[in-house]
């Protein structure tokens, strides 16, 4: 009797203790606990979270686009007041959970890649690892601080809320709003630390790359209003890539520039692929109509007027996007925005032939070419550069890219104040309101106690 | 066929004790078995001390036993063991056996899965149905016939909870848990159960045990907390002469009532549609996106603004629109008589040294919208012992079930995401009609020259050409082993092998909308030649899917029962190991024919643009591979202890382990425990109710058992998947790390009374208890900074505390002539949450009860709404902002959320019964029964539905109520319906649908069902007949409310869509 509790006890006990291998099985084959570099790699090519969902708020914001009394009509009145530049309560399912949830991979890829360790043998990999997440993070810090803190004012910027700044992906650590100074160290130290661990050329362009990081240090330094440094970059950016689609007739255009949707996605002249997130949904094509002076700046030989736009309602609406979407807006880096930086800058730099080459031959590619594309000439500096900032925005349109010029532009004395109409009543945005630093979501105010703009 | 030939043996042998030598004492005896039986039966007859041993022949023993006293044992496998003290020779001894069939035909026993135990050796909170307390109810799925039977168990029907933990809508005692999983554990012979309970042929089951306290439950440790139903299929027993059994039935249910409740008439739904036009609501749609459909009355109106046709004609195609309702169209060509039919046969027996029962079982049924089912059960199971000390059992169930969907169910025709109430599927003439879902017909029928196919959508006709087959096929095999070392010492191995597979087949023909539409939407036209590429190929397209489920489990186990003196210690104690993996598998046919059978290769890999809209996308591709393999291992063990008969104790723990994917080691290993104790007051000596109570019994058990959702982790998890576009593997995180993630903890307390009236004239069980869950899962919200997929997380945050009363009571009214029994059951249920760490506890927001919402002292499911101000003057519904009315929607839900202000908001009380139960009467007359079966829920509430206007405006969303609705100044005395609000003022709506206006009482008596069954033949009368029974049954169920509190005329159990059709089943059930 006594012999036999015995053995069996003993055979549970060895049964128990042979369970460990047992259960060491992995319970799910698509899951992984991220932690070899592939690993980390495939966090980052996650398209959808990574590359989809840019920060859209501003461009709800901007002038390039008003909403009609119907349409004002049929969408819930939080967003109307927003549209007319009051604050509105807004929560969670915005640019600020989309991009941090960027950031969050990117944090979580460089802690473990400090964990695996570079070696000679997985040094490649390991450096595209440590590129790219740099560079994700970087590049939505920037847009989020155009967004939401003021624009960069090398007086002020010290104590100019910028946005939060995490360093890791403990959810334990408390947030706190960095200046904006901080903020814009921050992202040019790791576009330069980016910069020496990718490759010129990506695999897919929405992977990042040398000519991307350039891309962005020079949007970086433009909207901080300092040409020579962003001249500096997107000439290297430009070293790299720097074809643009002809508009008349290219592999990369579907049929005809007149078709609803003209573009292919991942097209010749895309650095860096990003779409726009819908947000409030105040930009979304099928409501946004664009501004009827905008829509009239473009000469009927302008391929971009039947590229970009379609008729909606008696107003226009914009089709021109890269994303090959009708109701998705491309708010990447391509080559035809680092012509117009380059050119921008010498302008800003008293280079004006320079500047004027870049533009002509954007506007070139542009152009009819059953009609003779007259090359624009100019003397002076400042009137090349008002012809290069009304070509910018003639040509970036609905990138995400307009408030931040508005800002910049601002500050140097543009006096643009983008106006709303709701309800007969006019609502203007004086250059120096704060509301430039759009508001931050409620519930994250609430929660952190972080300081509201 | 009659092979049941009982004997009654009778033997009278007269035995001259032999007086002949004077040390050894020889001993005669004669077994009989109680009732009769087979005589050829052996028992072994040992004497304890002397431990000489001998067997019976004909049913007669002769034993030498040297020195007195001495007792002896008689023991065979099926029966009872005997003990009977000799001090001297007296003559022949007569012994009798009992066997354990008897035994077990007699009182109710209890199967934890692990161990059969007798309802006097358990201290826990169980409940266990036999055959007849099955055949109640009639239905293919076993787990539904323990509705309105079973105390302490709820359904939770109709509604539409959203829970995919809670896929058996059923809770035993309230809730555990706020976040964590919500079904019962289910066991099938013993092991885990994880397959499509509608397998389970109810027919095959003997006894299902429901396991409630943690006592009872904790032996199953770590996915127990919500309870145990232990489902136990038929055997044969030894020495049970052949029996065949035969059951057949068919049950009919009615067309379901689409008109139960009122409906927005179709003339005002075109009245608003007419409004929303002459406001320019479509125009948008009809400049911005020509092709989009229009609903039919738009595209009267249209045509009419265009002046391409006349007044006349327009009035005369709305007033049919007007006259047609869509409910007639569904009835009249969707939905029938739903029949259902249910064969079973089965043979069982058993002889000294094995037994059998082998069974098959045929269901087939046709439901209400015309989906098919068909199933084949078969069942083997054998128990053989080759010696006395050696059994060896092994069983083989086997369910093929198939199944063919049916006609387009109720509220399923859109037209651009509207909804018209007066769509009608076919013309005067019988014809099919067209319905244009998706893109204008004026559109399609001109775009690329009549080049396209056909791209209209024909109710009448597509579910015709897409269909959907499942096939689903499962084995069980198991195979026990059981060693009877010494007596009352057992070692027992069990093995089960478990193999479900399924296969769906989805074929939308090349007829179906579903491969026309996707044909032509991936056509490409080129503009110059007129030529159109077709990127889809021609023909059907087939969605093929492919599942199956795996699982082993191997059990060891030793089993200890001595009894010394007023002494009796019993305790099991085992290891059991289980891996469980499921694989799926999916894949799409594009260009697919049936026959011949043929398919085309297709590129998924590019993007094309949609010939209407231009967007770019590639083709779905349906290909799924996935691969999932759960492991678990456990140790358990469970005691008693019982003194003297009259004080029990008992002891159960378990620990488990389990490959949870990102779980730590610690936190692999579970610890589980309970304790109980009994005591049988009736036995005392000082007991003095003999008269009145001459039984009772007190028990109290406390214990811990747990709650393991599988999908938490503490580490992040990513899954991986390869995105289209750059053809990269991506991974993505979906569980965010968290490192102090523990499983969550219930523990439970239950006191029980049981008692018994002399005759048993009146008995029952009444039991206390509380219920406390600590270290719940609880969903928060936080810094969203730190990640931002989800807006909240998971912690263990939470607690939560049950309490309750169940009550079960058996009278026995009337017992001669007519016999009237009635039982009562009441249960009463409260879980409240007690803590919950986050800011969003704290705060007084609505909640519809439809899922927990947990606010500290409320109850788990609370209904939670806004306080109602009535309408004012110009109809607009009013709350109350800072204790004024107001309308300010947004402020009054500021103020409830933000604020933690509840002064504008009303706990009306909990969404699930306080109290509910059923009452049974039972009524025997000679051959005739009749069972009547009540429900009843009370105390509760739910919120009735409620128009709103933005879904009416912007999904074209009707409700019965717009007929009701304030319309001039002075009806916000007459009515409580909020305005027409065209323009969606913000949180209008949806304060009008959560304020308490719109609360109702769910509280309401049902009538279960009613069964009436006829023995026709019974063995006793009619010896000349093969029958050793024939009975006849009928069977009424969903008969519909009795009683409700509510004067809205809502069934608290279907507040949303039409009630459960009412069913009659016939059957009959022999024996012979």
């Amino acid at each position: 009797m006594r012999n036999i509790c015995v053995i069996l006890c003993l055979g549970i006990l060895l049964g128990t203790l042979s369970c460990e291998k047992f259960l060491e099985e992995k319970s799910d084959k698509s899951l992984v606990t991220p932690s070899s570099i592939e690993d980390l790699q495939a966090l980052l090519d996650d398209a959808v979270t990574m590359n989809t969902s840019t920060p859209g708020f501003m461009e709800s914001m901007a002038d390039d686009i008003f909403l009609t009394p119907s349409t004002l009509a049929s969408i819930a009145s939080g967003y109307s007041l927003i549209y007319s530049y009051n604050p509105e309560y807004y929560s969670y399912g915005n640019d600020w959970s989309k991009s941090y949830q960027v950031v969050y991979n990117a944090n979580l890829c460089l802690e473990r890649l400090e964990d695996i360790g570079r070696s000679m043998v997985n040094k490649s990999s390991w450096d595209n690892v440590r590129g790219t997440a740099l560079f994700f993070r970087s590049y939505y810090y920037l847009l989020l601080a155009w967004q939401h803190a003021k624009v960069y004012d090398e007086s002020t910027a010290g104590h100019d809320l910028g946005v939060v700044l995490r360093t890791g992906s403990d959810f334990n650590v408390k947030s706190v709003r960095s200046s904006v100074r901080e903020t814009y160290e921050q992202i040019i130290g790791d576009l330069k630390d980016a910069s020496l661990c990718l490759p010129d050329h990506p695999q897919h362009v929405m992977r990042p790359s040398k000519a991307a990081v350039y891309g962005l240090l020079a949007r970086t330094y433009l909207s901080m209003s300092i040409p020579d440094s962003a001249l500096k970059y997107v000439d290297r950016a430009l070293a790299i890539k720097n074809k643009l689609m002809d508009y008349n007739v290219d592999s990369d255009i579907n049929g005809s520039i007149g078709n609803t949707v003209p573009f292919k996605k991942f097209n010749k002249e895309i650095v860096f692929y990003t779409e726009m997130f819908a947000g409030f949904g105040l930009h979304r094509p099928a409501r946004a109509k664009i501004d009827t002076l905008l829509y009239a700046s473009y000469d009927d030989n302008d391929l971009r007027k039947a590229g970009f736009f379609r008729a909606n309602s008696g107003y226009h609406q914009f089709k021109g996007s890269y994303a090959a979407d009708a109701n998705i807006f491309f708010s990447g880096i391509a080559v035809d925005e680092l012509y117009l930086i380059r050119a921008e800058c010498n302008a800003r730099l008293g280079n004006v032939e320079r500047a004027m080459s870049d533009l002509n031959s954007l506007l070139k590619s542009r152009w009819n070419n059953k009609v003779n594309y007259v090359h624009l000439q100019v003397t002076t500096a400042q009137v090349a550069l008002e012809l290069i900032l009304r070509e910018r925005r003639k040509e970036l349109l609905m990138r995400g890219l307009r408030w931040i010029d508005i800002k910049r532009l601002n500050k140097e004395g543009a006096g643009i104040s983008p106006t709303r109409i709701v309800d007969g009543k006019i609502f203007q945005l004086e250059p120096n309101d704060k509301f430039y630093a759009l508001p931050l979501p409620d519930d994250i105010i609430r929660i952190t106690g972080i300081e509201q703009n | 066929m009659r092979l049941n030939t009982i004997m009654a043996v009778v033997l009278c042998l007269i035995t001259v004790a032999s007086l002949a030598q004077d040390k050894i004492n020889r001993f005669r005896g004669r077994v009989s078995i109680k009732d009769g039986g087979l005589e050829r039966v052996e028992f072994t007859v040992r004497a304890l001390v002397s431990k000489n041993v001998t067997v019976t022949k004909n049913g007669l023993f002769d034993i030498l036993i040297p020195r007195l006293p001495d007792t002896l044992i008689v023991t065979n496998v099926g029966f009872e063991r005997l003990v009977f003290p000799v001090d001297q020779i007296d003559g022949l001894l007569e012994l009798e056996m009992i066997p354990l069939a008897n035994l077990i035909e007699e009182v109710n026993v209890v199967n934890t899965g692990y161990q059969t135990l007798k309802p006097n050796e358990i201290n826990g909170s169980t409940v266990s149905l036999n055959q007849k307390d099955l055949s109640q109810q009639a239905g293919v799925n076993i787990l539904q016939r323990l509705d309105g039977v079973t105390s302490g168990l709820a359904f939770t029907k109709g509604r539409q909870n959203g829970n995919p933990q809670n896929e058996t809508n059923i809770s035993i005692r309230g809730l555990s848990t706020i976040n964590g999983p919500l079904d019962p554990l289910i066991i099938l012979d013993d092991f885990i159960y994880e397959g499509d309970v509608n397998n389970i042929n109810p027919n095959d089951v003997e006894n299902v045990s429901v396991l409630k306290d943690a006592s009872a439950a904790s032996i199953w440790g770590a996915r127990a907390g919500n309870g145990v139903i232990v489902i136990t299929t038929k055997r044969g027993r030894l020495n049970q002469p052949m029996r065949f059994g035969f059951n057949s039935n068919m049950i009919v249910s009615a067309k379901p009532d689409l008109y139960y409740y009122p409906t927005m008439s179709s003339k005002d739904y075109i009245d608003v549609e007419r409004m929303l036009f002459d406001r320019g609501y479509f125009d948008s749609r009809i400049n911005g996106t020509p092709y989009s459909a229009l609903t039919p009355a738009v595209e009267v109106f249209l045509q009419r603004r265009m002046g391409e046709i006349s007044a006349a004609d327009s009035a005369q195609r709305i007033n049919k629109f007007i006259n047609t309702d869509i409910r007639d169209e569904y009835d009249k060509y969707f939905y029938g008589t739903g029949v259902t039919q249910q064969h079973n046969l089965s043979v069982a027996g058993g002889g000294y040294k094995h037994s059998y029962n082998v069974s098959a079982g045929y269901d087939n049924s046709k439901d209400v919208s015309y989906s098919k089912n068909a199933k084949v059960n078969l069942k083997a199971n054998h128990m053989f012992r080759p010696v006395e000390s050696v059994t060896v059992s092994t069983g083989l169930y086997y369910t093929n079930s198939t199944s063919e969907s049916g006609r387009l169910a109720y509220n399923n025709t859109q037209v651009s995401g509207r909804w018209p109430s007066y769509l009608s599927f076919a013309d005067e003439y019988g014809n099919s009609l067209a319905v244009s879902p998706n893109y204008r017909g004026v559109y399609t029928d001109t775009v690329a020259g009549g080049k396209l196919l056909d791209w209209k959508y024909y109710p009448l006709e597509d579910f015709k050409h897409n269909r959907t087959h499942n096939r689903q096929n499962e084995l069980f095999g198991n195979v026990g082993l059981t060693y009877k070392i010494v007596p009352g010492v057992n070692f027992s191995l069990k093995y089960q092998y478990q193999r479900q597979s399924s296969e769906s087949n989805t074929i939308a023909d090349e007829e179906s909308f579903y491969a026309r539409n996707l044909v032509n939407s991936y056509s490409q036209l080129n503009p110059s030649t007129g030529l159109v590429i077709n990127v889809v190929p021609r023909g059907g397209v087939r969605n093929s899917a492919l599942g199956s489920r795996e699982s082993h489990t191997v059990r060891a186990q030793a089993d200890f029962d001595r009894t010394w003196k007023q002494h009796r210690v019993s305790f099991i104690v085992g290891t059991e190991a289980r891996e469980a993996k499921n694989h799926s598998m999916a894949s799409v046919y594009y260009g697919y024919y049936d026959d011949p059978l043929t398919y085309t290769n297709v590129d998924f890999v590019n993007s094309y643009p949609n010939l209407i809209t231009g967007n770019m996308s590639s083709l779905p591709s349906g290909g799924v591979l996935s691969n999932i393999n759960n492991r678990f291992i456990s140790g358990y063990s469970n005691a008693l202890y019982i003194y003297d008969k009259k004080y029990l104790l008992s002891a159960s723990a378990r620990a488990d382990g389990s490959n949870i994917f990102g779980a730590n080691t610690n936190d692999k290993w579970k610890p589980l425990w309970s304790v109980g104790m009994g005591w049988n007051v009736s036995d005392e000596k000082f007991y003095i109710f003999n008269s009145l109570l001459p039984f009772l019994k007190l028990t109290a058990t406390y214990g811990h058992s747990g709650n393991v959702d599988l999908s938490r982790s503490a580490l992040p998890v990513a899954s991986y998947a390869t995105y289209a576009a750059t053809r990269l593997r991506f991974a993505r995180i979906s569980t965010l790390n968290n490192p102090e993630l523990r499983w969550e903890q219930s523990a439970q307390l239950n006191l029980k009374v049981e008692f018994a009236s002399i005759d048993k004239r009146i008995s029952g069980t009444v039991e206390y208890y509380r219920k406390k869950g600590t270290d719940l899962y609880g969903t928060t919200p936080y810094d969203y900074t730190a990640w931002g997929r989800s807006s909240e997380i998971i912690k263990n945050i939470a607690a939560m505390e049950g309490n309750g009363v169940d009550v079960v009571l058996n009278s026995r009214n009337l017992s001669k002539g007519v016999q009237w029994n009635t039982s009562v059951l009441f249960n009463y249920n409260m879980s409240k949450t007690t803590d919950y760490f986050s800011s969003g506890a704290k705060i007084a927001s609505t909640s519809t009860g439809n899922s927990i919402n947990p606010v500290i002292g409320q109850p788990l499911y609370a209904i939670a709404a806004y306080k109602w101000g009535g309408l004012d003057e110009a109809g607009n519904p009013q709350g109350y902002l800072n204790g004024e009315l107001s309308t300010d929607y947004t402020e009054i839900s500021k103020e409830a959320y933000s604020e933690g202000r509840s002064e504008n908001v009303v706990y009306k009380g909990t969404a699930v019964p306080e109290y509910f139960g059923s009452l049974i009467n039972t009524f025997v007359w000679d051959r005739l029964s009749l069972a009547v079966n009540i429900g009843y829920k009370f105390k509760y509430y739910l919120f009735k539905s409620a128009i709103s206007y933005s879904s009416l405006v912007d999904r074209g969303v009707g409700h019965a109520d717009y007929a009701k609705r304030w319309r001039q100044a002075g009806d916000e005395f007459l009515t409580d319906v909020s305005s027409f609000d065209f323009s969606s003022v913000s949180g209008r709506d949806a304060f009008y649908a959560t304020s308490d206006v719109n609360v109702v009482r769910g509280d309401h008596v049902r009538l279960n069902y009613i069964n009436i069954s006829y023995d026709v033949l019974i063995k006793k009368n009619t010896k000349s007949l093969p029958f050793e029974r024939l009975q006849l049954y009928a069977i009424a169920s969903n008969l519909g409310i009795l009683w409700r509190a509510n004067n809205a005329n809502v069934d608290p159990d279907y507040p949303s869509t039409y009630p459960q059709s009412r069913t009659i089943a016939l059957g009959v059930r022999s024996s012979f």
